[in-house]
């Protein structure tokens, strides 16, 4: 329970907890809760994303969720942290990795709030296709709203040459929505057809993009027939 | 005058919410009162002198008792509850307990309003009387536990 008022700081005290970022003050300790806090979240949205499938599909996408985020992030922090140390940045690991995961635990925290909301649909109206597109819609709206904590905490810990470095971030943002999703696609099923058998890993081909296309398609065709 | 021992135990009896976060609001208290004996002992009290000059000084245990519970409440501690509780107990509820009453030979083949109310009023009971300060996620859990039951009595 400690572990989720790291949630309330960065919620309600920004700028204090962005201060204490850029000295450098307890950062173990609030990369320890924000990874505990974050980890915690996904996995209890995880079991409502698989639910569509199974009990077993619920557990290896509690167990999926997070290690999607975690290794998207171990993939993208290295490139975010050498950029910014190339245009003359003065953060450190930690630090980067402080803000990174500041932007996952806001994502996270966010997302879990919707788990009632993708219960309830998935009660009342059991649609597969619509099932994934409400929680590729709902991942996608709190990624974006964690990621504005990444831009307000980067500006606010770097005083100098920020808008070359905001650029980068931006990019970094691109890169690190790409290898998102592309993870996500790898780590496939997180929903499971409900005809289809329990899944953990399927096999590799296609893409994350064509996949949501196709799931609009097929829902929208349901819908005229 | 009270020990510290005896100041918890009072601001225990007036706290009035769950085992987790009495504990933790328990835990912080005895923090601030140790780190004010340890000030009382090294002004030159006693270990029962600095004991008692602590505990008066905190303030009344029901008071204190008031105002932690208040700022407790309102963490994201009771939202993430709030969140996550009627989702898994209504996932546990549709998936595992409401197949296995059904897979007992008294669940009811045709329409049995005195059987499901009774089961409804057994879902809302139980966390009621087990959890009594969850008052946000309680609200969702009754909905999502009558419509989960209520479901599973129209279905053959």
């Amino acid at each position: 329970m400690n572990s989720f008022l790291v949630i309330e700081h960065i919620l309600r005290n920004r700028v204090d907890f962005f201060d204490e970022v850029r000295n450098g003050n307890g950062l173990s300790a609030k990369i320890r809760d924000m990874l505990v806090s974050s980890c915690m979240f996904f996995a209890l949205y995880g079991l409502v994303m698989g639910y569509s499938n199974s009990w077993m599909q619920s557990l290896s996408s509690a167990v999926k969720l997070p290690v999607l985020f975690l290794i998207t992030l171990v993939i993208c922090l290295p490139t975010l942290y050498f950029f910014n140390l190339l245009f003359g940045s003065k953060l450190t690991l930690p630090q980067t990795l402080a803000l990174i995961l500041t932007a996952i635990t806001v994502t996270a925290v966010l997302t879990l709030s919707f788990a009632p909301i993708s219960l309830f649909f998935w009660l009342t109206a059991p649609n597969y296709q619509f099932f994934k597109l409400l929680n590729v819609g709902i991942l996608t709206l709190t990624g974006f709203f964690g990621l504005t904590f990444l831009v307000q905490g980067m500006r606010y810990v770097q005083h100098e040459g920020r808008s070359v470095r905001t650029i980068i971030l931006w990019m970094w943002i691109f890169v690190y929505g790409f290898v998102g999703t592309q993870m996500a696609w790898t780590l496939r099923p997180f929903f499971g057809a409900p005809e289809l058998p329990f899944q953990l890993f399927r096999q590799f081909g296609g893409n994350f993009y064509v996949n949501v296309i196709e799931s609009f398609w097929g829902l929208l065709s349901g819908l005229l027939r | 005058m009270q020990t510290i021992e005896a100041y918890l135990e009072e601001v225990a009896s007036h706290l009035m919410t769950d085992m987790v976060t009495e504990t933790e609001i328990l835990r912080e208290v005895e923090e601030h009162l140790v780190e004010a004996v340890a000030a009382g002992r090294a002004a030159g009290l006693s270990t029962e002198e600095a004991e008692r000059r602590a505990v008066a000084q905190f303030g009344p245990a029901r008071e204190i008792a008031e105002q932690f519970r208040q700022v407790h409440n309102e963490s994201v501690s009771q939202a993430v509850l709030s969140a996550a509780l009627p989702v898994l107990l209504t996932m546990i509820l549709r998936s595992a307990v409401l197949p296995w009453l059904h897979s007992l030979r008294g669940w009811p083949t045709g329409p049995a309003p005195v059987f499901f109310t009774a089961l409804i009023a057994l879902a809302l009971l139980v966390p009621a009387l087990a959890i009594r300060r969850w008052r946000y996620g309680y609200a969702a859990w009754a909905f999502f536990s009558v419509m989960a039951i209520l479901q599973a009595g129209s279905t053959p």
